[in-house]
């Protein structure tokens, strides 16, 4: 029974993990512009980050190697130093977009001022860094993520006309009020929503923290092939919120409150308290996940201690650069930069950084010496490499069409 | 973890690829403490073999890799902040790498060396980390840590007329005629003095080099196996032209032209056929 309980703890965790501020932004932005011709996005990328979290998940399990610490050796030190520098620019920037993401969630529950939220945030994501059980730390906020189930319910109680919902998603058009290249713009977005790099680092550091072994695979796929998928159907889910309530109306979501607002309003109060509660805990864990990974992606570039595992005086360097990144942090959304626009830009980025990180590991988990039986299937492989050619594609596209559109606009 | 399940399948028999199987691997001690990157290799020159004879972790194993002002950079930074006057790199013999696999194992004795030589680490544990409350772990260390200088143990100095891994890489090769023919790429060896509880030296067997660098640490060039089919098909073109040729070929090494010349009965093949 303890055996059922830890794969459905670990599912429900996927689950709520998935969802972060850029998922909850970005699908939200683009069901009030796109509707859901944009929804084959979200599941391309939730195949996409299945492909590479169980690769990335299962050579961790059998080397004990986490992903940065393959980069570098599969990239050597200069290539790696350039992996290293964006991913972790990439990272640095979605935490301190999550951060901003709880902030704005605590602003909606309370109505003060987000600048006086923020650095109260950047203390207690700090704090639960340096003293929370990292088990504890994953659990917590993916079970609390779960609240998140009300924009399904919310779609649900609006009884939509599920026909046209189904075209508007299987037989994809560019909306008439729309250009192709804001479409395709919003497309690697989305992309990028859901396959950001620092995923595969949590989830790779976090199986070497939990010292997975090669008897561990099938729980860790179980998770992955499970709770990733249905994530992306939360995150469906919340583009068909706004899509039914502002496509209609014309009306783009800029604001976190907007994109709670169609479980309010369906909902009423009690979905309100669960959007908020959905809101904090998808950020909060959020923020958790990003700033140890640029705690991770340094200390594994040059082979410091690193980890929850350890006490953190046997981490003392990988620490130092968890709180300097906490600081930083803050400091960036002290700025008055607009969160939503840092998460806007943080998944686009995460799309361009995407290769430096994704095809490394290709490679290792195609090493004979390193994975032996455990290496690559035919089917891992036929999809590793797919992914391979979108990963690239999507990178390359992303700049280009950010200037293009001038930011999706 | 997994580094156990390596140890029967590690470097101990055939020649092995530094750069693919050696160079920038996490080192770890046996009670899996995590100790640095292997971020360089000491090769000396001893009765007319190349032996690999010691690793370095740290900036002055990984600035010289990095590209021209950033290297020099990275070593002028770490000299200034080195409490001694004249800091010396720190060399771990091979004598005290135990296991190589997905990890490289190192002795006790080996860990502790590297461990007194983090500085960094030390300086953020006594100054920053240990006066925030709620430090645990590592109590019994700060008072007393052993922080052996490197001039106090001849054993861990750089060898007089010793040379770095990163020196060779990237070296030109020339046929004896004279003729271009690329940058060494990757180098193997072979332990020669194994114990059974010890690694020890390696002599260096054959060189790989080709006329481009790109990709060449992805293991495409040493192992004909390496997928997946895509990948390794764009590889093997782009790779064509590399060769892998015995370091008794090799007739003359020149490590301030940092330039290779091979023998005129040189027969260089393509790695895969060997």
């Amino acid at each position: 029974v303890s055996k059922v309980f830890a794969i459905a703890l670990g599912v429900l965790t996927a689950i709520g993990g998935f969802v972060d501020i850029g998922d909850l932004v970005t699908n939200a932005l683009v069901g009030s512009r796109f509707g859901l011709s944009l929804a084959w996005v979200v599941v391309v990328g939730v195949i996409g980050i299945c492909v590479f979290a169980e690769m990335s998940g299962r050579v961790a399990a059998v080397s004990g190697r986490a992903t940065f610490d393959l980069i570098r050796e599969r990239l050597g030190p200069r290539v790696g130093l350039a992996a290293l520098v964006a991913s972790m620019a990439v990272t640095f920037l979605t935490f301190s977009a999550e951060i901003g993401g709880v902030a704005l969630a605590l602003e909606l529950a309370s109505s003060v001022n987000p600048f006086l939220w923020i650095p109260v945030v950047g203390a207690a994501v700090w704090l639960v860094l340096w003293r929370v059980k990292f088990a504890v730390l994953e659990n917590a906020f993916g079970l609390a993520g779960l609240a998140l189930i009300v924009f399904a319910v919310a779609v649900w109680q609006m009884g939509p006309d599920w026909a046209a919902l189904w075209s508007q998603a299987s037989a994809p058009a560019v909306p008439g009020s729309e250009s192709l290249p804001t479409y395709l713009y919003y497309a690697v977005a989305l992309f990028g929503a859901a396959m950001t790099p620092y995923e595969v680092f949590f989830f790779s550091s976090g199986g070497v923290e939990e010292r997975w072994t090669a008897d561990s695979l099938k729980v860790m796929r179980t998770n992955v092939f499970v709770g990733f998928p249905l994530g992306g159907v939360l995150s469906i889910a919340i583009a068909a919120a706004t899509t039914l309530v502002f496509l209609p109306r014309g009306i783009q979501v800029d604001t976190l409150g907007q994109v709670g607002l169609p479980v309010v309003m369906e909902l009423g109060k009690i979905g309100l308290v669960l959007v908020l509660l959905g809101f904090f805990a998808a950020t909060f864990g959020a923020a958790c996940e990003t700033g140890l990974s640029v705690g991770y992606s340094v200390a594994q570039y040059f082979g410091w201690q690193w980890g929850k595992y350890v006490p953190p005086l046997r981490a003392a360097r990988f620490h130092t650069v968890v709180l300097l990144s906490a600081i930083a942090g803050v400091a960036l959304l002290l700025t008055t930069v607009d969160p939503i626009m840092l998460t806007e830009y943080s998944v686009v980025f995460s799309a361009v950084a995407l290769p430096l990180t994704y095809f490394p590991i290709l490679v290792v988990a195609n090493d004979r010496t390193y994975m032996g039986r455990h290496v690559n299937g035919r089917l891992a492989n036929t999809l590793g490499s797919l992914y391979l050619v979108v990963v690239l594609v999507a990178s390359l596209a992303a700049l280009p069409l950010m200037v293009v559109t001038r930011a999706g606009q | 973890m997994g580094t156990d399940a390596f140890t029967h399948d590690d470097i101990g028999g055939s020649p092995t690829p530094l750069v693919l199987r050696l160079l920038d691997h996490q080192v770890v001690s046996a009670e899996e403490e995590l100790l640095g990157n292997v971020d360089n290799l000491e090769l000396r020159e001893v009765d007319g073999d190349l032996l690999v004879t010691g690793l370095l972790c740290g900036p002055p194993g990984w600035g010289p890799r990095q590209p021209g002002n950033l290297g020099r950079w990275i070593l002028a930074i770490w000299r200034r902040l080195h409490p001694d006057e004249h800091p010396e790199a720190m060399v771990l013999p091979m004598a005290h790498v135990m296991a190589v696999g997905s990890a490289v194992t190192v002795s006790d004795w080996g860990a502790a060396a590297l461990d007194g030589n983090m500085r960094l680490e030390h300086w953020l544990r006594a100054h920053v980390i240990s006066r925030i409350p709620g430090a645990t772990g590592g109590e019994d260390r700060l008072a007393g840590e052993p922080l052996r200088p490197v001039r106090d143990h001849p054993e861990l100095r750089r060898a007089p007329g010793g040379h770095l891994l990163s020196d060779l890489l990237g070296a030109r090769v020339r046929s004896a005629a004279g003729e271009d023919l690329g940058t060494v790429l990757d180098v193997d060896a072979e332990p020669t003095e194994r114990t059974g509880l010890e690694l020890g030296r390696l002599r260096v067997v054959s060189v790989t080099y080709g006329p481009r660098a790109l990709g060449a640490e992805l293991g495409y060039t040493t192992d004909p196996r390496q997928g997946p089919l895509l990948v390794a098909a764009v590889f093997r073109r782009v790779q064509r032209h590399h060769r892998r040729v015995l370091w008794r070929d090799v007739a003359a090494v020149d490590w301030a032209e940092r330039v290779l010349t091979l023998s005129a009965t040189a027969r260089p093949v393509h790695p895969h056929t060997a």
